[in-house]
């Protein structure tokens, strides 16, 4: 069966003051997601609401384990210690390892670098085989091909994902992308669809991805009539008939 | 400086000076710095208590003009810091510097957070900044961002640190990822598209333009 996670007519307010409403949502295990919306609309604030550490209004109805990633981690302690190494099952270990790709474990936490410590974090959340995964906008230190490495191995493991992003390069890697107002969900469908609401995307204040803004320009020159979101396949269409 | 950014300055990351105060001793020297980071506030007390707090002469004519130039909104000024979204939190911190009127602002990773629009307006911002005598320093790996604010940055590699001053040296290559304009420029160079090393987007689509209904080819 289908599981998933829904968002019934989902809003924060704090003190009287409005953060969102209105977000309606249905996730469906399998199709990962990426969420980007102005600043301050409350993409933080949601997933605080699924982690259940801010109060709201509306349904979010789980019917499977999710889990939430909302900063880097910060522990004084080895990261063996922190995940208390010795007690995890052998699976477990294999996993950690496959994960960090570390020939030790016995770092400080607080040696590590941010990329390592956002690993660990996302490491911990995933340790207990969630079936949805959803990670803040706290990428940001991750290369373009780290991020590719992290979403291909939660795919692997059939760890759907939910992800926020202000890098709007980001949303590549994804097939379906929401865009989230303050009044709920803006825009959603497969995310070469939504970028390519050139218009809408400006209005919204959001600037597109390069290739596919190349992509759109050059389409408008009737130089291809495509949109490309890969490097190669732009070029090869664009100098195909020499 | 060197302690307050201990956390901050890693490999690949890339510091880029707006305004070079004219040497690193006077950087040192310097007594009104002022630190927007990219940490939460965890404090809870409200927006106006804190600046009330943090700023000796605090005077709401200049608040609001702040509040102006950073895009904050200033309706939040009841609302606990520690509620404020991210880039809310980036906001305050530099209206703070602003009141201060601190001589050397230091961003750290700044641009995070924010889109496109707001992106443009900060850079445009910042450069203003600098006209009225501001130094301002970014630590950043987002070349793209550094790209529209200044033509020389400092590059952290593990072993030393450079100075660069064209987003086409290949010595950024090992250590940050380079905007896909540079990435696609320097790929259609490689393959003998006649292309300068642009920057901005207009120019790189007039040159494909130029070069595909020319007929050159790959």
């Amino acid at each position: 069966m289908d599981k998933k996670i829904q968002f019934l007519d989902v809003g924060v307010s704090v003190k009287n003051q409005l953060i969102f409403e209105h977000f309606d949502f249905t996730f469906h295990e399998g199709k990962s997601v990426c969420l980007i919306g102005s600043e301050g609309c409350g993409k933080s604030t949601l997933l605080s609401a699924v982690q259940g550490i801010c109060s709201f209004h509306g349904d979010i109805l789980k019917d499977a384990l999710v889990r939430v990633v909302l900063r880097p981690i910060s522990a004084n302690c080895t990261i063996s210690d922190y995940f208390h190494f010795s007690t995890l099952s052998l699976e477990q270990q294999m996993f950690v390892q496959e994960f960090l790709h570390l020939s030790t474990f016995d770092y400080p936490i607080l040696k590590l670098n941010p990329v390592f410590l956002i690993k660990i974090s996302i490491l911990e959340a995933i340790l207990s085989h969630p079936a949805f995964l959803f990670i803040d906008d706290i990428l940001g230190d991750f290369s373009m091909q780290e991020k590719k490495d992290l979403f291909s191995f939660l795919h692997r493991k059939h760890i759907t994902v939910f992800y926020v992003t202000s890098n709007m390069e980001d949303t590549l890697l994804f097939s379906y992308l929401v865009v989230m107002g303050k009044k709920g969900i803006c825009m959603e469908g497969p995310t070469l669809s939504v970028l390519q609401e050139e218009k809408i995307m400006k209005r919204l204040g959001f600037s597109l991805p390069f290739y596919v803004d190349l992509s759109l320009q050059l389409r408008s020159y009737g130089l291809i009539s495509n949109i490309y979101a890969d490097e190669k396949e732009l070029v090869s269409h664009l100098w195909k008939s020499n | 400086m060197e302690i307050k950014l201990k956390n901050y300055i890693a490999p690949g990351k890339v510091i880029g000076f707006v305004h070079f105060p004219g040497s690193f001793a006077k950087l040192n020297n310097n007594k009104k710095i002022s630190y927007i980071t990219d940490e939460m506030f965890h404090q809870n007390i409200s927006v106006q208590k804190y600046l009330e707090k943090h700023i000796p002469s605090f005077s709401v004519e200049k608040f609001e003009q702040a509040c102006k130039m950073t895009l904050f909104d200033q309706s939040v000024l009841s609302r606990c810091v520690c509620h404020l979204s991210k880039t809310e939190m980036k906001k305050l911190r530099l209206v703070e510097g602003l009141l201060l009127n601190s001589e050397t602002l230091v961003l750290v990773n700044f641009e995070r957070g924010f889109y496109g629009k707001s992106r443009n307006y900060f850079q445009k911002l910042f450069l203003k900044l600098t006209k009225y005598g501001k130094c301002i320093i970014f630590i950043s790996n987002d070349l793209e961002f550094l790209m529209g604010i200044t033509k020389t940055v400092f590059l952290f590699t593990s072993e030393q640190v450079l100075s660069i001053d064209n987003y086409y040296d290949s010595r950024f290559h090992d250590w940050v990822d380079l905007p896909d304009i540079i990435s696609f420029v320097k790929m259609l160079r490689s393959k003998g598209i006649g292309m300068d090393e642009y920057i901005e987007r207009k120019e790189v689509l007039k040159a494909i333009y130029r070069s595909v209904t020319s007929g050159e080819k790959l």
